[in-house]
């Protein structure tokens, strides 16, 4: 039971992005991914979610094999992730923001949509409910109905997580969340991720603030230039040397 | 049959020789400004017509210059959308460009009418083992070769040239490094305009033309412009001769008229099969 | 319940205006064949408002479907002898259907391809038809097309049946934006990648509504065909699909309302102008200086604002623009 990636290579052109790369999140578990600028996390959350194809290795999903399967198919059946730049309309409000979270969970068809007296509307009102709750959950905003482009950058990154959350996932991949935010909304989200995981989520999360990260999981995982050199209790990936040499810039021993 | 072909291929290359005069300023503009600029094909058939009307031998000269002041009209409405609008939307000025299209053909069909308006192309032709082509087409072929090694010149050459290519990479890098961007880009839609002029003018003294020409030299001018799958004056070149050559063949052997769909038709099959890549047209430059 | 009101403004309004216009063309009965031209305008242009304003998606081949559509009916009303209530089917269904397999292809294109591709798509048609010899009329085109079932040839009758298949539309149109459909459209709009990882299917929600605008452009054409009683290449075309695009941007591209605005405005305007050469010449530069000062058109948040610097409110309480994100990004751009 999880979200695993085995054996996964991808080259870009020349260059090896991930050379042999496994990992996995089980439920309710919270994995950290550490590693410089450069070493692949991205590139590996892409593989997970169907935004990249690796060349070699393969994605499963409670055991089913979803490699073949595009972004969105993965969304429905239920991962879900997070961006390092938010996106998002800005010109929308901050509840419809949220709202659109729902939408993997819901199988709304297009004519239900259209018609009044339908499902459609009558989902309406317990979506709006919802995201206002999510909303003040993370202290988004006083005003759901004001423009989320009003929103600063730090208020942005949790609203991405909370839109995420709406959707009710299995699996979680946040990219760097906490980049950027402030000391009150790091602990707002640092509760948040571990009410999730509370829940039963499993969460894939990568953070540059490696202390954040070290206090979050129960487990990390280092890369570095798209190879897992360290994978363990927080403790000891964050003691590990080659872990440590590739943050100061040391040339790591092993070759 | 072959002395058939010869002169199909002949009249093609004549045609195709037209044709690029009216795609390579478009990618030229394009690739310097992230807009296709729709009234290519206005600038066009104002020159031609305007020439046609006004007569040798100042015509072609009245329509050149008139295909400039519109080609400046278009840089500056460019120019508005940057000062304007501060997201950085090329559909916008595409769109525009569009309406400066429409408004064009409108201005020449209100003052000039329905009427089909040509000039007298030179007389005689010459006999190629059989195959007949006309001295007014391989004039057209000349006048073409000249323009493109001129831009070519002007492109590799001049100062000019140079602001272009750079703010073609990239118009933030360029602007950074000094170059007066806007500036050159107003430019070029001017001078491309003029380039399109003369198409207009070698149009109509080759086949003639209507106001309705405006909106299928566009269509050229863009089919020419993707067919060969990049972007930039050399592959529109080379797009646009083979355009003209498989125009000139298909309306020898498809039935009568069909071939006015043939550039439509290369457009819809090039974009469609993804031949040109996605990140062309997005106007997401570094 | 104040959501519920906005749900139903968009049609009320339309009913409301409907009605007045309606009630002046008993004084001045030119009134009501507008009133028909507008509808059938609306008609073609409020799915465009939804692909192209929600989804982002620009189409230039409303006009060229409606001829399809038109076409369609009027051949097989004239030369198979089927009365109009059973040729409007496929008369919706063969566009719809030529424009889903279309769209797969070439709606994972960006914009300005996109509106190229549809504008040639538009002109192939248009060849198609002028080519198509006795079966369709060739440049000439198909007369003696039967009336419209039940309308019959009144105007005031068909205006009515035509302005309910608007108001239809408008209804739910206005309950689409509203929904988790609609906001997943809009994301589309925004950024594909977002939209997909919020699941949504965007190449066949594209090609879905790309067809649903295509069909009902279709309908469109059907109702032009039997209350004219004649359809000619040059009646719907590419030309046509410009106008529409004129119109969903002048009346404002996001809005519910927007393209029957911009309908109107078009319709009105054409009346009054001197001579139909002259209506590029317009309609161009108002379109040029709209997508200069509001892009989104007359009905927009925008526009409600220029009005305001025009008209001098001064009153800028509640509505100083706090330093956000949004700022910042525009700065940066």
């Amino acid at each position: 039971m999880s979200l695993s990636a085995t054996g996964v290579s991808i080259r870009f052109g020349g260059l090896v992005a991930l050379n042999n790369v496994a990992v996995s999140v089980s439920p309710g578990e919270i994995v950290g991914l550490v590693g410089p600028n450069g070493a692949g996390k991205t590139t590996l959350f892409n593989c997970l979610t169907g935004v990249a194809r690796p060349q070699e290795g393969r994605v499963q999903l409670e055991g089913q094999d979803i490699s073949h399967l595009r972004l969105e198919h993965r969304v429905r059946l239920g991962i879900g992730r997070t961006f390092q730049t938010p996106r998002l309309d800005l010109g929308a409000s901050v509840a419809d923001a949220v709202m659109l979270g729902f939408y993997p969970r819901l199988k709304q068809g297009i004519l239900s949509a259209c018609l009044p007296f339908s499902k459609a509307r009558r989902t309406e009102d317990d979506l709006s409910a919802r995201a206002r709750q999510l909303i003040a959950e993370f202290q988004l905003t006083d005003d759901p109905d004001s423009s989320a482009g009003e929103l600063s950058l730090g208020h942005l990154r949790l609203l991405e997580v909370a839109r995420a959350l709406a959707s009710e996932p299995r699996y979680l991949l946040l990219d760097e969340p906490a980049a950027g935010i402030d000391d009150v909304d790091r602990d707002l989200l640092a509760q948040a991720i571990r009410n999730a995981a509370g829940r039963g989520l499993g969460m894939l999360l990568v953070e540059h603030n490696v202390g954040f990260v070290a206090d979050l999981s129960h487990r990390m995982v280092a890369l570095v230039s798209g190879e897992v050199v360290a994978e363990g209790k927080p403790a000891d990936v964050v003691a590990d040397p080659q872990v440590v040499g590739a943050y100061l810039g040391v040339q790591s021993v092993a070759a | 049959m072959t002395v058939q072909l010869l002169e199909f291929l002949a009249n093609g290359i004549a045609l195709g020789a037209v044709y690029a005069l009216l795609a390579v300023p478009m990618s030229v503009v394009w690739v310097t400004t992230d807009v296709i600029d729709v009234s290519t094909g206005g600038y066009a058939v104002v020159a031609g017509m305007l020439a046609a009307v006004v007569g040798m031998p100042f015509g072609p000269i009245v329509g050149i210059l008139a295909a400039l002041a519109l080609g400046a009209l278009a840089g500056g409405v460019f120019l508005g959308f940057h000062k304007l609008r501060k997201q950085r939307d090329a559909m916008l000025i595409v769109l525009a460009t569009f309406a400066l299209m429409l408004a064009i053909e409108s201005g020449v069909l209100s003052t000039l009418g329905t009427d089909n308006r040509f000039l007298e192309p030179l007389p005689g032709a010459i006999n190629l083992s059989g195959a007949v082509i006309t001295y007014q087409a391989l004039f057209n072929l000349g006048v073409s070769i000249v323009v493109m090694v001129a831009l070519a010149a002007l492109l590799k050459l001049s100062p000019l040239g140079l602001q272009m290519r750079a703010s073609a990479i990239s118009d933030r890098a360029a602007m950074l490094v000094g170059v007066a961007v806007r500036r050159t880009q107003f430019l070029t839609f001017v001078f491309c305009a003029g380039i399109a002029g003369i198409a207009g003018v070698l149009a109509v003294l080759a086949i003639g033309m209507t106001y309705a020409s405006t909106f299928i030299f566009t269509t050229v001018a863009f089919s020419g412009t993707v067919l060969l799958g990049r972007a930039g004056p050399l592959p529109a070149f080379w797009g646009a001769m083979l355009l003209g050559i498989v125009t000139a063949v298909s309306d020898a052997y498809l039935p009568n008229g069909w071939a006015a769909g043939v550039p439509s038709l290369l457009i819809i099959l090039v974009l469609a099969t993804g031949r040109m890549p996605a990140t062309a047209f997005t106007g997401a430059r570094p | 319940m104040s959501k519920d009101a906005k749900l139903w403004a968009a049609p009320a309004v339309v009913v409301v205006a409907f009605v007045v216009v309606m009630l002046l063309g008993l004084v001045r009965p030119s009134l009501h064949t507008t009133m028909f031209t507008i509808g059938l305008y609306a008609l073609i242009a409020l799915p465009l408002g939804l692909i192209y304003g929600q989804g982002g998606t620009i189409s230039l081949a409303q006009g060229s479907f409606a001829a399809v559509g038109a076409y369609t009916s009027a051949i097989l009303t004239t030369r198979y002898g089927l009365p109009p209530a059973l040729s409007v089917i496929p008369a919706v269904l063969l566009p719809a259907l030529l424009a889903f397999v279309i769209a797969r292809p070439i709606l994972r294109l960006p914009e300005l391809s996109l509106a190229l591709v549809t504008l040639s798509l538009g002109t192939v048609i248009a060849v198609g038809l002028q080519r198509g010899g006795d079966f369709t009329g060739s440049y000439v085109g198909l007369s003696g097309a039967p009336p419209l079932p039940l309308v019959g040839k009144d105007p005031v009758a068909v205006a009515i049946a035509l302005w309910t298949v608007v108001l239809l539309v408008v209804v739910m149109y206005s309950h689409f934006v509203r929904s988790a459909r609609g906001r997943a459209l809009n994301a589309i709009r925004v950024d594909r990648l977002l939209a997909e990882a919020m699941g949504v299917n965007v190449p066949f929600d594209l090609a879905t509504l790309f067809a649903v605008a295509a069909g009902i452009a279709g309908l469109a054409g059907w109702f032009y065909v039997h209350s004219i009683g004649y359809i000619a290449p040059d009646s719907l075309n590419v030309e046509t699909s410009a106008h529409i695009l004129f119109m969903v941007v002048l009346g404002g591209r996001r809005a519910v309302l927007g393209p029957i605005l911009g309908a109107a405005f078009f319709t009105f305007a054409n009346d009054f102008l001197p001579g139909a050469e002259t209506h590029g010449l317009f309609f161009g530069t108002i379109l040029v200086l709209i997508l200069l000062l509001s892009p989104d058109g007359i009905l927009s948040p925008q526009a409600m604002r220029v009005m305001q610097k025009i008209f001098g409110r001064r009153d800028r309480a509640g509505k100083a623009p706090p330093a956000g994100i949004a700022e910042a990004k525009e700065a940066v751009q």
